[in-house]
């Protein structure tokens, strides 16, 4: 192939280098006014009285927006489709302040400076409430209650076989406990959106935004407006990794923009982004596992409290997506998901990267390995003897695993950090000061909706008159290469370059509907999408060709671009453009909508070596073998990216990543400086190895990496720690603290 | 309001300010440059990195008023008559590049630092992104971009 498995640089890397790419908060409008909103000081309050009138009088302010001025429409900021039924308990502006992330009023003015000025003028007067923080206390009898109906948003059980009797008859049984925490998305783009409510009850919002139609049709409901009054363009986005998912801020720009008349931007400072956005789930968990002398595992009993925060958002889709991961990755008869979202006092918790996997499997790979040493078998060959193989069915549904290659990357992953090696010469090497360790762990992450919901993505591609082509797509790429990739499928179908492909995306207007760029779609769903769509204009192009030399199609060849006949005879694209708009009056135009009604796994087996500072409590990753199961390599640069990307990320969760709050609630880390994430220098030696191994209804056999890539990071981390010290730390972040406390043990 | 002058990318610029806006401030919003990113506004992110008389800085963290007098280059101001900046063609060719919201800052840094030191060590390169962050890439093919912008620089050198 002539595009697809080249590495490909992304395609507007010559923007954003010069930086001349245009983000959301690069955009200009006339006469903008900049907003700013005032969050609850309080994790659990009522609002008793505001008053307005000093920030209003204050030259420049040109609105002020409180509960006042609210519609009373109970929305859930991730509803996606108009008849979807989430749990809806958030209104715009509310005289109940559930957490810190509550919006209790905002102002739009002149500049942020006399925004700000005219927020530190507004009065209120607030009842405290009683409040709760954790996901576990928040279920008690007696604890303060979110909602009438109480805090158990969703309860959730799902098990095969039979796990009491499996755990009463096995040789070993295991049982950990884990803690992770909240933890921030932080793209280095904050959240950012531009509202414009026209006279004519038109609101266009301009913003990063992974679900342009799911955030169209919230502001539809919310406002009463019809969906057809309602824009949503999404420039070019600077990371989101799920947090950029639903509404954050546009229904306040938009109800400023409504009463000022004019546009209005609000762009979060990073603590406004820490705190007031969503964050991925705190839980805790408790997995036991039960096996066999011989290492055959037998049962799996996992539950958990998941942490929801004080709204639902997606964290009903986060549990059910988690539970139905656990049970695709190890082919053990008995295993149970037991898990509860629960409402607490704290900021959303939503989407991120991995959604839910990275809890569940860290719960249960650090558990494998505790259960390896206990057998004192390798935990490579423990996992070896128990790892699903390939079109295997779900215990749980039947339906089948696809072509997941998780033991080939166990086998060919430990080859290549050269695992038996490593084990002894860590052993060698671990002194007074230092320890060293190794730790592996396995497991997977889904591609798209199928078969919960439509899983639906629409693309068409119109030829030009120079024989170029327009490309519409609905998708809405991250940051991570999804156009790139998109041109390149496009390219190889039609063979022409990708500078001679225009793509639009993520636009309610000019571009195509889309289901929205979450759950690992981009690539399984939207690159199939293109995939088909490209091959019905190919297909449509040598009919035509066909069609000018009387001949069959089957009897054409597109070679360098030019179809050419047995004969030698030969047309290029924009001839045959032109004979399709001279001879048949005809445009030439293809549009497809496509469902996904298949969920391949992406796989992965991860490998790390640790060394843990005794006298310190400090972790350094020295060494990282990622073995990914990507079915095709379609882009084998930034699929490197991606897991590179991933292993940053995971080194955060596994090490020193979590949004503290003090003992009301309140938000502790309100910068980089107080939420540390990864720097160039926390980095390991990495090597990256891909399985590839055709995965059927993937884009040319390929499938999704860069949620896949995060789950198997921090359990891998947490086990060569564990190697290293012979601990048993399961409390995230391992904070240096914590290694000293154990050590101390 | 106080009345500057600030050269920027190689012009000078009168300006109105008031004493507390940012370098930063001015130069996105007034000027519109906008290549230069907001990303924490606290001098954390290295987004905003400008080459000030050729050192990073970080522009979210100082006030225009002080910045006179000073050579000012932006991300803008980088490549020079249509030709990219080595650093630039190197960040492309290595796949540094992702969403590309921190790609200013670490092509600012990584120019202030190889003007600095031509040939640096792995040691010296960490050292140096020490103050910018990337969500997107686990900075392997940043740091891979920086040894090959130098090796590149090293070779036209000698060729010149």
């Amino acid at each position: 192939m002539k595009y697809i498995g080249v590495p490909t640089p992304i395609d507007d890397a010559l923007m954003k280098v010069t930086g001349h790419a245009l983000y959301g908060d690069d955009l200009a409008f006339p006469n903008a006014l900049v907003g700013r909103i005032l969050f609850s000081p309080y994790a659990h309050a009522n609002i008793l009285s505001i008053d307005t009138s000093a920030a209003e009088a204050l030259p420049g302010v040109h609105a002020v927006v409180s509960y006042k001025d609210s519609p009373q429409t109970l929305y859930n900021r991730i509803h996606r489709n108009l008849h979807d039924t989430p749990p809806a308990t958030e209104r715009v502006f509310d005289t109940r302040l559930r957490c810190i992330s509550d919006a209790v009023a905002a102002v739009a003015a002149d500049n942020e400076v006399i925004a700000n000025r005219a927020i530190s003028l507004i009065r209120v007067e607030y009842e405290e409430l009683p409040f709760v923080l954790d996901s576990e206390l928040a279920l008690g009898e007696n604890a303060p209650k979110l909602y009438p109906e109480g805090n158990l948003l969703e309860p959730l059980l799902t098990q095969c076989g039979d796990v009491d009797t499996a755990i009463k008859s096995a040789d070993v049984v295991y049982t950990q406990r884990m803690e992770t925490k909240m933890i921030h998305h932080a793209p280095i783009e904050p959240h950012v959106c531009v509202a414009y409510w026209a006279p004519d009850d038109n609101l266009t919002v301009w913003g990063p935004q992974q679900g342009v139609h799911r955030t169209q049709i919230i502001l539809s409901r919310i406002f009463g407006l019809p969906i057809s009054k309602v824009h949503y363009h999404s420039p070019l986005m600077g990371g989101a990794f799920g947090g950029k998912d639903g509404l954050t801020a546009e229904h306040i720009a938009a109800l400023l923009s409504k009463k000022s008349g004019r546009h209005v931007k609000i762009r979060f400072n990073r603590k406004e982004d820490i705190l007031c956005t969503t964050t991925r789930h705190a839980a805790k968990m408790t997995a036991t596992i039960a096996a066999l002398r011989d290492g055959t595992i037998t049962a799996i009993d996992y539950r958990q409290f998941m942490n929801v925060g004080a709204y639902c958002g997606g964290s009903v889709n986060v549990l059910h997506a988690m539970c139905g991961k656990m049970f695709k990755v190890y082919a053990i008869p008995n295993m149970r998901f037991d898990g509860k979202a629960v409402y607490t006092n704290t900021p959303v918790g939503g989407a991120m990267r991995g959604f839910g996997s990275p809890k569940v499997f860290t719960a249960i790979e650090v558990a494998v390995n505790q259960l390896a040493k206990r057998l004192d078998i390798d935990p490579v060959e423990l996992r070896m003897k128990n790892l699903m193989v390939p079109f295997a069915p779900d215990p749980v549904n039947g339906s089948s695993l696809a072509n997941g290659r998780v033991r080939d990357c166990l086998r060919q992953g430990a080859e290549l950090f050269e695992w038996d090696k490593k084990k002894q010469e860590c052993k060698a090497k671990s002194g007074e000061r230092y320890a060293y360790g190794v730790g592996l762990a396995a497991a997977m992450h889904g591609n798209g909706v199928a078969p919960f919901a439509p899983d639906i993505s629409v693309a068409s591609i119109a030829m030009n008159e120079d024989g170029t082509c327009l490309l519409r797509t609905g998708n809405c790429d991250h940051g991570a290469g999804t156009y790139t990739l998109y041109k390149m499928i496009v390219a190889e179908q039609l063979d022409m370059p990708l500078g001679d492909i225009n793509l639009i995306h993520s636009d309610t207007d000019a571009g195509t509907y889309d289901t929205g760029a979450g759950a690992s779609r981009n690539t399984w769903t939207g690159g199939e999408t293109i995939v088909l769509v490209a091959r019905k204009m190919r297909e449509r192009l040598f009919s035509l060709a066909a069609e000018v030399f009387g001949v069959q199609a089957e009897e054409i060849t597109l070679e360098n671009g030019v179809f050419v006949t047995k004969d030698g005879k030969s047309i290029n694209k924009t001839e045959l453009v032109w004979y399709a708009m001279d001879k048949r009056r005809e445009k030439l135009i293809e549009t497809l909508s496509y469902n996904s009604y298949y969920n391949a796994g992406s796989y992965g087996v991860h490998f790390a070596q640790v060394r843990v500072d005794k006298a310190t409590g400090t972790v350094r990753v020295l060494d990282y073998v990622a073995a990914c199961d990507v079915g095709t390599a379609l882009n084998p640069l930034l699929l490197e990216g991606q897991v590179e990307g991933a292993i940053a990320m995971g080194i955060g969760m596994a090490l020193f990543e979590e949004i503290e709050l003090d003992e009301k609630g309140r938000g502790k880390s309100t910068s980089f400086r107080r939420y540390r994430i990864a720097h160039a220098a926390d980095m390991p030696k990495i090597r990256i190895h891909f399985v590839e191994a055709y995965e059927e209804h993937g884009p040319y056999g390929g499938k999704s990496i860069g949620e896949a890539s995060i789950v198997p990071v921090a359990p891998a981390i947490i086990n060569a720690v564990n190697d290293a010290l012979g601990t048993e730390l399961s409390d995230l972040p391992l904070l240096p603290k914590k290694i000293l406390a154990a050590l101390q043990k | 309001m106080l009345s500057i002058l600030l050269n920027i990318n190689g012009r000078d610029y009168p300006l109105q300010v008031e004493s507390n806006w940012t370098l930063l401030y001015v130069i996105r919003e007034l000027l519109r440059f906008t290549g230069s990113k907001y990303g924490c506004g606290t001098g954390d992110c290295g987004a905003c990195k400008v080459l000030i008389d050729g050192e990073a800085k970080n522009s979210c963290t100082l006030l225009a008023r002080n910045m006179e007098g000073k050579k000012i280059v932006t991300i803008e101001g980088v490549s020079q008559g249509g030709q990219l900046h080595p650093v630039q063609q190197a960040f492309i060719d290595a796949g540094a590049i992702q969403c590309g919201f921190c790609t200013p800052g670490m092509v600012i840094t990584s120019i202030a630092l190889l003007s600095k030191s031509p040939d640096p060590t792995e040691d010296e390169i960490l050292e140096a992104l020490g103050n910018n962050l990337c969500r997107c890439s686990g900075y392997k093919k940043i740091v891979e971009a920086i040894h090959l912008a130098a090796l590149q620089m090293q070779e036209k050198e000698v060729v010149s």
